[in-house]
């Protein structure tokens, strides 16, 4: 069981960028990945409508990109092509999951950005929210009052932009533990490493180094996904253990970081949309889709209603069959 | 008396499929090379990129550490194959090399052609002969692998892959060539 919470859904959908990410699942499937997440960016012109200030200050083509632009059909968008892709890769033993990306640079121009996306009427509810901070003020929106007391039961992952040095800011001890203690997995992105253009493997090793630092050498807290866009950038198991030993790490800590940890951060997104409070599940595995069950088997136990289940017969036989052979 | 380790390093080189790409089974997607890259791929060709790859990432302690008794043992380019041997302190650093490697170049007279590729490394041991049956098991699961595939395919009328029954003899032969890597030396006593 191999789990990817980050494969990067192309910004400009063409046939080619969508040719592009279905090669870069089948050569994850090669290297035995079981679970990968397929990740929307969102960035803050997309959610954010700007002042009449603001739209004066824009040149003519960003105001007409602007106008042109609605988040609901480009979600509806993404959810299309994810329905297809989940269809395509299921015979194949590869789970497929949703996972949003939301940039912050100003707080104040979330909005109800997050009540939007995880309100229990929305049809389309991802899988996984994250948040990817541009500034030291997106970083606080975590650790603020607001932001914490309303926030946190819905937001799984916190990223960071691997590919540049952070923008002017040093993360602390303070702020980090604060955020991991309530559950949220930071996380690594590796790709960035096989990119020489730009200095951006320097800067990959630099940020990947703060990061573990300031999580307590990320044990319980760090997870490691790819953010591949090309299919070249993917690799397996051992060799991504042989990139967290180049940072430094020990073998128990990156072999929790590549298993334990993402599941635990898959099974916390899984149960915020299938649950009741976190509690109460129908069905046997969270992570299953479409799971049927019988009206019939429906039974109302102390004023809940209960699906009970009988086990299968057929392996129940077999095991008779294999006894009576021996 | 004591005897000096080595470790093993099996692995094999994948050919990430472009959008050209026709076959729909992933197993032949990644083992197939363009047509218009085609390259016979040679062991030394993995080495000096190898070495390249760990002089960039890790500098001159880095690559002199791995190349203590850095060998290739046995690489088949059909099957596309390898043992590497390399010490057993610092096959680490071999591993990190192998997998950075993202193109290979054939320094020929024609001039360089560069292909991507990458290198999944299957599995580290400290015989030969573990690596050996591991290979051939994993062998034998792609090529039922394919057959499973290739059967769905004729059930639903689709065109059946263009792997032919001559080409998975080739395949079983070289898979079993496998048995006759030998390591030459004997125990060193220090």
């Amino acid at each position: 069981m191999q789990c990817d919470l980050n494969v990067p859904f192309p910004q400009d959908v063409t046939d080619e960028s969508i040719k592009q990410l279905k090669l870069t699942l089948s050569t994850l499937i090669e290297l035995n990945y079981t679970h990968v997440a397929i990740n929307k960016n969102l960035t803050p012109e997309m959610y954010h409508q700007p002042s009449k200030k603001q739209k004066q200050q824009m040149t003519q083509q960003q105001q007409q990109k602007n106008e042109q632009y609605n988040l609901k059909n480009d979600l509806d968008a993404f959810f299309k092509y994810f329905e297809q892709l989940e269809n395509k890769f299921s015979s194949k033993n590869l789970k497929l999951f949703s996972r949003v990306t939301v940039e912050i640079d100003d707080p104040n121009q979330l909005g109800s950005i997050f009540i939007n996306l995880n309100a229990p009427s929305n049809p389309n509810r991802f899988d996984l929210v994250a948040i990817l901070p541009l500034s030291e003020k997106g970083l606080s929106f975590l650790t603020n009052n607001n932001g914490a007391s309303s926030n946190s039961a819905s937001i799984d992952i916190l990223t960071f932009d691997y590919a540049n040095y952070f923008n002017g800011f040093h993360l602390k001890h303070k702020t980090m533990n604060g955020i991991t203690r309530r559950g949220i997995k930071v996380e690594i992105l590796y790709s960035g490493i096989f990119n020489m253009s730009n200095q951006s493997n320097l800067k990959f090793v630099n940020n990947a180094k703060q990061v573990v630092r300031c999580c307590r050498k990320g044990i319980k807290t760090c997870i490691i996904s790819s953010g591949a866009k090309k299919n070249t950038n993917v690799r397996g198991k051992i060799a991504v253990e042989s990139i967290l030993s180049f940072l430094g790490l020990k073998a128990d800590i990156y072999s929790r970081m590549l298993k334990e940890n993402p599941l635990s951060c898959l099974l916390n997104g899984r149960l915020r949309v299938r649950s009741y409070q976190q509690t109460i599940v129908s069905g046997i595995d969270v992570m299953q889709k479409n799971d049927f069950i019988d009206e019939e088997s429906l039974e109302t136990v102390n004023g809940f209603v209960v699906a009970k289940r009988e086990i299968d017969d057929n392996n129940d036989d077999e095991h008779v069959s294999k006894k009576q052979k021996v | 008396m004591v005897r000096l380790k080595n470790r093993y390093i099996l692995f094999e080189i994948l050919y990430p499929p472009s959008a050209e790409s026709t076959s729909e089974n992933i197993v032949l997607q990644h083992r197939q090379q363009r047509k218009n890259e085609r390259l016979n791929i040679t062991s030394k060709m993995i080495v000096y990129e190898l070495k390249k790859m760990i002089k960039l990432y890790l500098g001159d302690q880095g690559l002199a550490k791995a190349n203590i008794m850095l060998q290739m043992k046995y690489f088949n380019s059909s099957t596309s194959m390898g043992i590497l041997k390399c010490s057993f302190e610092f096959y680490k650093i071999v591993v990190l090399g192998l997998s950075m490697i993202q193109q290979l170049s054939s320094g020929g007279e024609n001039g360089n052609t560069l292909k991507s590729i990458f290198i999944n490394v299957l599995k580290l041991s400290g015989t030969i002969k573990k690596l050996e049956e591991f290979g051939i098991e994993r062998n034998k699961q792609l090529i039922k692998r394919i057959n499973f595939d290739q059967r769905k395919n004729n059930n639903l009328n689709h065109q059946s892959t263009p792997f032919s029954s001559s080409s998975k003899v080739d395949f079983l032969k070289h898979t079993n060539e496998l048995n006759d890597v030998k390591d030459d030396d004997e125990f060193d006593m220090m």
